[in-house]
């Protein structure tokens, strides 16, 4: 049968509890070894804000197109729960796998060329075990499942992909996901006023103090590479930038 | 594969973030370390998303995983970095300096001589008061001065004195029992809640019950159609997760918010007034409100006076409050302590709950907490350690300020300070005729009831130089702590504390957040090297400073049967907690079931949502002020003659734990006053920009600043700065700047994010300290950066300040 995992993007905070249990599980060392990573990306500027946080594991995918990538057939994928493993006897190192994998899933610790690849198991340690993967009961909003993968479609839909993900219909990945939750304007709230008036330093303020802007195009106007994290970068060039993209400043 | 765990056993994690012990840990131990972790699984076993498997009662009743956090998740990652660790007494090697961070072994017996003679000597030389400690009170050595006649300790802490100070004013609730007097928990916000609406609150970011559990209660409530609103000046987690809408506020300010809400309340008479007649005094009630509608000072405090101080247009406060006030009640309004961690914040805390107040929305059921996040139940968990010693141990300065209290005395000594100047200063607590006698000479730090939860001084609290400054200016210093910290490698000779979560038996309370346990951390690993229990420790200073160790620790015999006297303490502990629910119909597990994995979930053994408000005034008992009513404006703040008495009572002979000698500004009732520091301070000509030092989610205070796990895997530590902020200073993301004032320099990488209003940067607190020979740290922590407030009377001044960001070019 396949399992798979359920992610609630309208729940997720960030908080990266679900990367540090998978981390201890498997005792993985620091740096690039995350088997599951949580991505967060801005969009939007002052009044119009929206901040994206995504959890990502490997999907085992019911086509495991890093499987096929591989010449060595280091990849299998598992019967009893649809665990797509490498086997690390068979490995080389050659990172075809990774480069075929459209959600960065499979990671190397450093940047050696041989290394061999690690990812995600779906915990099936524990599964064989009947407990459900580490993440999935480390997060404190309640914002990741695990289950036959046929089962979550009928409880939670079937969303197979977020906005910004890459499309999952070749690889077809064994999970369902919910969005993030729409924004409500509750009170009325005039952006161009609130902006004028947070400019101001205001009624207290000495006469010649300065402005905590200049004008409203500064606060709307991004140019290149001014902001960092302001895209989903699945596939990092390198070790840094994956490391910069799975990390917060929280 | 992984090693199979010779043990698995449960304990709590106590490491004094917002949610302290509240999660559950399941450890798996093997060869006397902990190998992995799981998290908790006693209710609802092999379930991810449990909201699918609860109802709403086992959400108000907590029956719930309590899961740790990130944090919490790797602990024993860190536990196990022996070079931080501290497992054996040490004494700095003579001839290198303090800082050095140099220290060699010496036995137990050696270090315990040292102290004592150090202490007797300085006792001897320079009067009773030349032993002093430092941020925060430490209740524990502060009885073993009581026994020994002499020595120093202060008053006030960081978390929310501003609540503790206004709790007893205003509700007759001395000191911490303003936890007591909490009400609403978060299981009651979420059933009985029309609308929540959060000033400052970080839940995704900050730990308040288990882990991020009440920012989940909050997006469950969303989730139902319960509108959330959000003001904060950034972009937070909660911003996006949890609030429906995000309105930006200017730091400082919501006391001009709170005040204008009031001002509708009254003009469009949304008053509660049968909650108002029944709990609310009425001449005080309508001192305030002749202030707010502008009747004394001809300035009425209308929406239109606030959205110029605030930024939060007039309409949306007029529309806010009709939310509140009428269309959605019971609202749950809650302003987080960093609203009151600010200049002004005693005022800004007492606007939020007298407007609770006047809308009837004290502790009633959905309505939010007028003072503190979550309830305590009022029994101690303790068992008693009879009465302390005759001395009656001074408190001569406001925790913050003890380095200030030293370095000052020279200007008093010389006579360019006078001694009210100094009192005032410093947050004196005391008989204002000893500032003369005062003579600090020894510092005695750490080792509380927590020794491995923060490392406060240089670190955590403000101006790290002037804390230096302060250390320098001491001829002995003794750190008591379980690991090496910027702090602590300027001690003198440091005692090695026992572990209070993975190596101590301990009865723990979760205590923030709403949803309340008792639980047991069994000692899961043997005590590593010569670590010893901080009671230990008294209790053998107590012998060698003449004292009996009975007086101090009465369950103490000798110490061949240390570990039996130990257990029978918290077993009488435990005892308690049993008469407290017996008294009540409940039964709670026995000794053994609660030492083996057991623990009690308060929540589950009452039949609706705890609220600290119903057990006093709203089941009709009086509160303890002298009117037996909520209390707006003070009468004995109001009475001048008051002022410069060294210590505080009221009516009924009850200490004022947090109001010094001078109170300086603090007003009888709550009025708005611009900050000192704030984003109108004239001072921002020179520092433009204001400095937020919120809480890390992956640190408390220093506490796992250096865990490999999480710093630089999980988080960067930079300065948040606004986009405009950023393109006018030509930074760009992950460039290097030099964020300054004139209290010190720190060099660190931008975070450039829209995420944070112009005008306003963060780096969050904690973090680690390394000043190069120019002074810049590069550690770098916000501490560098702060510096006291003098003018107000009990907040924490941390968290108002003005910088000044420049790139740094090559």
């Amino acid at each position: 049968m396949q399992y798979g995992f359920y992610f609630d993007q309208s729940r997720c905070i960030g908080c990266n509890a679900c990367v540090a249990a998978c981390k201890q599980w498997h005792l993985l060392p620091p740096g690039a070894h995350k088997w599951i990573r949580v991505y967060q990306w801005e969009k939007g500027s002052v009044g119009n804000m929206r901040l994206h946080f995504l959890a990502v594991p490997c999907y085992h995918c019911a086509n495991p197109v890093c499987a096929k990538a591989c010449p060595h057939g280091a990849i299998q994928k598992e019967e009893q729960f649809g665990a797509v493993l490498i086997d690390p006897q068979k490995c080389q190192g050659k990172k075809r796998c990774w480069a075929a994998c459209p959600y960065g899933a499979i990671t190397f610790g450093e940047e050696k060329s041989g290394e061999k690849a690690s990812k995600c198991t779906m915990c099936i340690d524990r599964l064989r075990e009947g407990k459900k993967p580490i993440c999935v009961l480390s997060c404190s909003m309640r914002a990741l499942e695990f289950g036959p993968l046929d089962e979550l479609k009928n409880t939670f839909g079937g969303l197979r992909e977020l906005p910004e993900m890459p499309s999952g219909n070749l690889s077809q990945p064994s999970a369902v996901f919910k969005p993030s939750q729409p924004k409500r304007q509750i009170l009325p709230w005039d952006m161009e006023k609130a902006l004028r008036l947070w400019k101001s330093r205001g009624p207290h303020a000495a006469q010649d103090s300065p402005d905590l802007f200049g004008s409203l195009e500064d606060l709307m106007e991004i140019p290149a590479n001014t902001i960092g994290r302001d895209r989903l970068v699945l596939k990092a060039k390198n070790k840094e930038e994956f490391m910069y993209y799975t990390t917060d400043n929280d | 594969m992984p090693p199979i765990a010779e043990k698995v056993v449960y304990t709590t994690c106590v490491c004094n973030c917002g949610g302290t012990s509240a999660c559950v840990i399941k450890a798996h131990v093997e060869g006397g370390k902990v190998i992995r972790v799981e998290p908790d699984d006693r209710y609802n076993p092999g379930i991810g998303m449990e909201d699918r498997v609860l109802s709403q009662g086992d959400l108000i009743q907590n029956r719930l995983q309590r899961r740790p956090c990130t944090m919490g998740l790797v602990f024993h990652k860190y536990l196990h970095m022996e070079e931080e660790r501290i497992l054996y007494p040490l004494r700095r090697v003579p001839g290198t300096n303090r800082g050095e961070g140099k220290f060699g072994r010496i036995s137990w017996d050696e270090a315990l001589d040292t102290i004592a003679r150090r202490m007797q000597e300085a006792r001897a030389q320079f009067g009773p008061y030349s032993t002093i400690t430092p941020f925060a009170p430490n209740n524990s050595l502060e009885r073993l001065f009581s026994f020994w006649g002499a020595g120093v300790d202060s008053w006030g802490w960081c978390s929310f004195d501003p609540q503790r100070l206004i709790g007893h004013l205003m509700a007759g609730t001395p000191g911490w029992n303003t936890q007591e007097f909490a009400s609403s928990s978060a299981g009651d916000m979420l059933a009985n809640s029309k609308i929540i609406v959060l000033w400052g609150f970080d839940p995704t970011v900050q730990h308040h019950g288990p882990a991020h559990q009440f920012a989940w209660f909050i997006k469950l409530a969303r989730e139902k159609g319960t509108p959330v609103i959000l003001l904060d000046p950034r972009y937070t987690g909660t911003a996006e997760t949890l609030a429906d809408q995000w309105i930006p506020i200017k730091p400082g300010t919501d006391g001009a918010m709170f005040l204008a809400m009031a001002y509708v309340v009254f003009q469009e008479d949304w008053v509660d007034h049968d909650f108002v007649r029944k709990f609310v005094e009425p001449q005080g009630l309508e001192k305030w409100k002749s202030y707010v509608l502008g009747r004394e000072d001809g300035v009425p405090k209308t929406p239109e006076w606030a959205e110029r101080i605030c930024a939060v247009p007039a309409e949306t406060i007029r529309a806010l409050t009709r939310l509140v006030a009428r269309d959605c009640r019971p609202a749950w309004l809650w302003n987080h302590y960093s609203v009151n961690r600010k200049a002004q914040g005693e005022q800004t805390v007492k606007a939020f709950s007298s407007l609770q107040a006047i809308l009837g929305y004290w502790g009633t059921p959905g309505s939010g907490p007028p003072m503190n996040l979550g309830p305590r139940r009022p029994f101690e968990i303790a068992a008693p350690w009879g009465p302390p010693g005759p001395y009656k141990v001074p408190k001569f300065y406001r925790s913050h300020h003890w380095a200030q209290a030293v370095l000052l005395l020279d200007q008093v000594r010389n006579g360019k300070l006078s001694e009210d100047q100094y009192r005032q200063r410093i947050g004196w607590r005391a008989d204002p005729s000893l500032v003369q006698a005062f003579n600090p000479r020894i510092l005695f730090w750490g080792g509380g009831s927590r020794p491995h939860a923060s490392d406060h001084l240089v670190t955590a609290t403000e101006s790290s130089g002037e804390q230096v400054k302060a250390m320098e200016r001491m001829e002995f210093i003794v750190s008591m702590h379980s690991r090496i910290t910027p702090t602590a490698k300027f001690a003198d000779l440091i005692l090695p504390a026992m572990d209070w979560m993975w190596e101590q038996r301990t009865l723990t309370r979760s205590q923030y957040g709403g949803f309340e346990s008792i639980n047991f951390c069994p000692g899961v690993i043997p005590p590593q090297g010569e670590v010893k229990p901080w009671i230990w420790v008294y209790v053998k200073l107590a012998e060698r400073l003449g004292i009996k160790p009975q007086d101090y620790f009465p369950y103490y015999t000798d110490d061949a049967h240390w570990d039996r006297d130990y257990e029978r303490y918290l077993q009488e502990s435990y005892q308690r907690v049993i008469k407290y629910w017996k008294a009540r119909g409940k039964e709670v597990p026995p000794w053994e079931q609660f030492t083996q994995g057991g623990f009690i979930n308060c929540d589950e053994l009452e039949e609706k949502a705890h609220t600290g408000c119903w057990d006093s005034f709203l089941g009709g008992k009086p509160l303890n002020t002298r009117s037996g009513k909520i209390e707006i404006f003070s009468d004995y703040v109001a009475d001048e003659r008051n002022r410069g008495k060294g210590e505080h009572y009221d009516h009924l002979g009850r200490l004022i734990d947090n109001l010094p000698t001078d109170w300086t500004d603090l007003q009888p009732m709550p009025v708005y006053a611009p900050a000192v520091r704030g984003m109108d301070d004239p001072l921002t000509k020179e520092y433009p920009l204001y400095l937020l030092t919120a809480h890390s989610r992956y640190r408390v205070h220093y506490l796992f600043w250096n865990h490999p796990w999480l710093r630089k895997d999980l988080y960067q530590h930079r300065v948040w700065i606004n986009l405009g902020d950023a393109k006018a200073r030509r930074v760009k993301d992950g460039d290097w700047v030099r964020v300054f004032n004139d209290r010190g320099e720190v060099r660190i990488q931008a975070y450039v994010t829209s995420r944070i209003m112009p005008g306003v940067t963060l780096i969050r607190q904690g973090a680690g300290y390394e000043p190069r020979e120019d002074g810049v740290d590069w550690g770098p922590s916000p501490s560098t950066l702060l510096g006291g407030d003098v003018k107000s009377c009990t907040t924490s001044p941390k968290a108002t300040n003005l910088v000044q960001i420049e790139k740094v070019e090559g």
